[in-house]
């Protein structure tokens, strides 16, 4: 048992279970108090210490409870531990080792493509959509700013990288017209370890993040001021989980890529979408912050790209969408999954700050769903096009 | 004007409301949830002779809370009346959502609890409604749902009355039991009936019924401030105000730090970290900023010049720094029964302070107006 802070200090008023979109769903889930600092404190008695949950890897390890506790019990990773203790028939440890290591299945993204019926029997779901290899084509554009101002390191997660290469284009296609010289770091095939401790191995999380910090460390040399994540659940495991249980450091400042736009993003690129904005009314954009996002960031901050371009916003009001990772991936959480991102959306396009996320939510409502600065980047094209034009 | 407003509590939504009515660009931070989920949702008034407002004043303030949860889709009843406590008691209010019991002439009820749902009314102050009321309500217990558990928390109960089965549940026995009630008494259920649904089931069921139908409070979690907990985060992230998650461990030369190492400039500061627990921030004598339940250090206060002498933020006005909510100095809610008007009044006095007279000065933009109703 790691020494946690904090961890028998909950006043049982329930906050966790207030937030916890688990709870409010699966109701045979006994929620967040229970198999957190409840469980700890029976794992203390002697006559009760062996005893799990066989409903704690229902949780999705959103963290939004750990967030809401208001005297900072650490109630997710409680339930990591919680996990860990679990005892799981062999396929579905195997499955979880294998979906623990996301940046193997990244090396070989060709996997996902195995047919489905031979996935179930690792336990896997048939009705989850799955991600299509997409590499990043590694685009050439036309320059905003002429100046290189800074080094900005861009974390390739091993989802973007594999599956999102259109995102990855259009951050570094959108640096570079911002003015910035950019590297991808640490290179394919790395995993921050959030995987690993999501579902209760966080020794294995802590060896394979050790890995990536260490090629990290390498990749960057001190030559970039910051780096910046395009997936929520890796830049809060890069922040906060990597010093706070793992004592490792990413080497430099980590900065969600959101958050940067907002600050470093020229005048004249919001100007010129403003511009196509005001002459080319669009379609909604729906906002949804993912939770870890939530607990780590805020909310708020996509909304505020949306409002500076001038589009339409329309958050989302989803604590956790189901996705969570591999959450929806597993066979036994598709149903729950399903329904925590069931939403009935009009026409438009959906925005979030996972790959995972937009996979799962494109499913759930059809509707086009990707990163901030996909859709940025779209615009930006679009405005240059209509400038042309006009 | 840059303003931060720290915790995320009635007191932080509230000013950070304010601030984006007045077309301030607001940040709101906060290390926690906040405890709105440990609190019905009603807004008492206490003694207003007390009150450090006058009669104009105060109607405005209070109608300007009206309004601004009727603009999240929040109906209020405004003006002094009766409600029922988590306890069983009845206690005055001023403002209280629509979907509570609450009235100035309280009658006789026909009060429903569920068998399984802990802290419904019947098990404690059912002889103080009748003393307060005169009349003996017609009371009556549900058996537990199929599928119940000791695991349903109010949270689960009202998911499954979200649930067409949950509501299909309720009606048939309720419409078993209508019959015998006399006509006109109003029915009084837990409040679990929906998280999301509320008003629409209440009023579906009225229908059915042909009787009026509320829910009454239970003890945390609150239904009723998680409702408006949910409403009031959205409102303001629909029209841009960014919710930070993180501690706050300085504020210094006008700028904010977390214990992240992220940092942003403002040009005022509100602190709003009470908490209804009793708990939040306090500032030590020596300038360290702790949790005031754990002890946790969060933090060193770095004294401007003229920072003047530390003991609890917002005791007095700091340069660019004020305090609102139940951290303000001065109030005594749980004591004075007036934390509505506590968090209405510090709100609009720690503005005041930083220049924004909410009262006087004209709105820059919103969906509101206030001054001159």
């Amino acid at each position: 048992m790691r020494d946690f802070d904090f961890e028998d200090a909950c006043v049982n008023c329930s906050a966790c279970v207030s937030v916890c979109p688990v709870y409010a769903r699966d109701f045979r889930f006994p929620g967040p108090k229970v198999l957190g600092p409840e469980w700890w404190r029976d794992s203390q008695d002697s006559r009760t210490e062996g005893q799990t949950s066989e409903f704690v890897d229902d949780c999705t390890f959103c963290q939004l409870c750990e967030d809401a506790c208001p005297v900072g019990v650490p109630v997710a990773h409680l339930i990591a531990e919680h996990k860990r203790r679990q005892a799981k028939p062999a396929r579905y440890r195997w499955r979880d080792y294998l979906l623990a290591h996301p940046h193997w299945i990244a090396r070989f993204p060709q996997i996902t493509r195995v047919p489905r019926k031979w996935t179930k029997v690792l336990g896997l779901s048939t009705r989850t959509p799955w991600p299509s290899p997409n590499r990043p084509a590694k685009v050439t554009h036309d320059l905003l700013v002429r100046e290189k101002s800074m080094r900005v390191g861009v974390y390739g997660d091993c989802y973007t990288e594999a599956f999102d290469g259109p995102v990855l284009d259009a951050v570094i296609a959108l640096l570079e017209a911002w003015g910035y010289e950019s590297i991808v770091m640490p290179g394919a095939g790395s995993c921050c370890g959030a995987a690993a401790y999501a579902a209760g191995n966080a020794e294995l999380g802590r060896r394979i993040a050790s890995a990536t910090a260490e090629r990290l460390r390498r990749a960057n040399g001190d030559t970039v001021d910051l780096m910046l994540t395009l997936n929520a659940t890796c830049d809060s495991t890069l922040r906060e989980e990597w010093p706070r249980f793992w004592h490792l450091s990413a080497s430099c400042e980590v900065v969600p890529f959101t958050e940067f736009a907002l600050e470093y993003a020229p005048l004249e690129f919001w100007h010129l979408l403003q511009r196509l904005s005001s002459d080319k009314p669009d379609l909604p954009y729906y906002v949804h912050t993912t939770c870890r996002s939530r607990v780590s960031r805020g909310t708020g901050w996509m909304e505020q790209i949306g409002q500076r371009a001038r589009w339409t916003v329309k958050p989302l009001m989803l604590a956790c969408c189901g996705a969570a990772g591999s959450y929806a991936f597993k066979a036994e959480h598709e149903e729950l999954a399903r329904e925590m991102g069931q939403l009935a959306l009009d026409e438009g396009r959906v925005m979030t700050d996972s790959g995972t996320c937009a996979l799962h939510l494109q499913g759930m409502t059809g509707l086009k769903a990707s990163h901030p600065a996909y859709w940025l980047y779209k615009a930006y094209r679009e405005a240059q096009e209509h400038v042309k034009v006009v | 004007m840059s303003w931060t407003v720290i915790g995320r509590g009635p007191a932080g939504l509230l000013a950070a409301s304010l601030l984006n009515m007045h077309g301030e660009e607001c940040r709101l931070v906060a290390a926690h949830e906040g405890t709105m989920a440990l609190w019905s949702g009603v807004m008492d008034r206490g003694d207003p002779e007390l009150l450090p407002l006058n009669a104009e004043e105060w109607q405005t303030l209070w109608t300007l809370l009206s309004r601004l949860w009727g603009s999240m889709g929040i109906e209020t009843r405004l003006g002094p009346a009766l409600t029922l406590s988590c306890t069983g008691s009845l206690k005055a209010t001023f403002l209280c959502p629509t979907w509570q019991y609450c009235t100035p002439d309280p009658g006789p009820l026909w009060i429903v609890a569920f068998e399984g749902l802990p802290d419904s009314l019947q098990d404690i102050h059912l002889s103080a409604i009748e003393a307060a009321t005169g009349h003996s309500p017609f009371w009556q217990r549900l058996p537990r749902p199929p599928g119940w558990d000791d695991s349903w928390t109010a949270v689960r109960w009202a998911s499954f009355i979200d649930q067409t089965e949950g509501k299909f549940w309720l009606k048939t026995l309720l419409q078993d039991l209508n019959p015998r009630v006399p006509a006109g008494w109003p029915l009084l259920l837990p409040q679990v009936i929906g998280r999301i649904r509320t008003g629409e089931i209440l009023r579906e069921i009225g229908r059915d019924l042909r009787r009026p139908v509320f829910e009454y409070p239970l003890v945390m979690p609150s239904l009723g401030g998680m409702r408006i907990r949910d409403l009031w985060q959205a409102w303001l992230r629909n029209r841009g105000v960014p919710l930070i998650s993180g501690s706050v461990t300085e504020y210094l030369k006008h700028r904010i730090h977390l214990d992240d190492g992220r940092s942003w400039g403002a040009d005022h500061v509100l602190m709003a970290t009470g908490g209804i627990l009793g708990g939040g921030i306090k500032v030590l004598p020596n300038g360290v900023v702790e949790e005031a339940i754990t002890h946790r250090a969060l933090g060193q206060i770095t004294a401007e010049t003229g920072w003047g002498p530390v003991f609890r933020w917002g005791s007095e006005a700091n340069g660019s720094l004020s305090a609102c909510g139940r951290q303000r100095s001065g109030w005594d809610p749980d004591r004075d029964r007036n934390g509505g008007a506590m968090i209405l009044a510090t709100v609009y006095q720690a503005l005041r302070e930083q220049g924004l007279n909410i009262l006087t000065v004209p709105r820059k933009g919103g969906l509101m107006s206030h001054a001159g109703f």
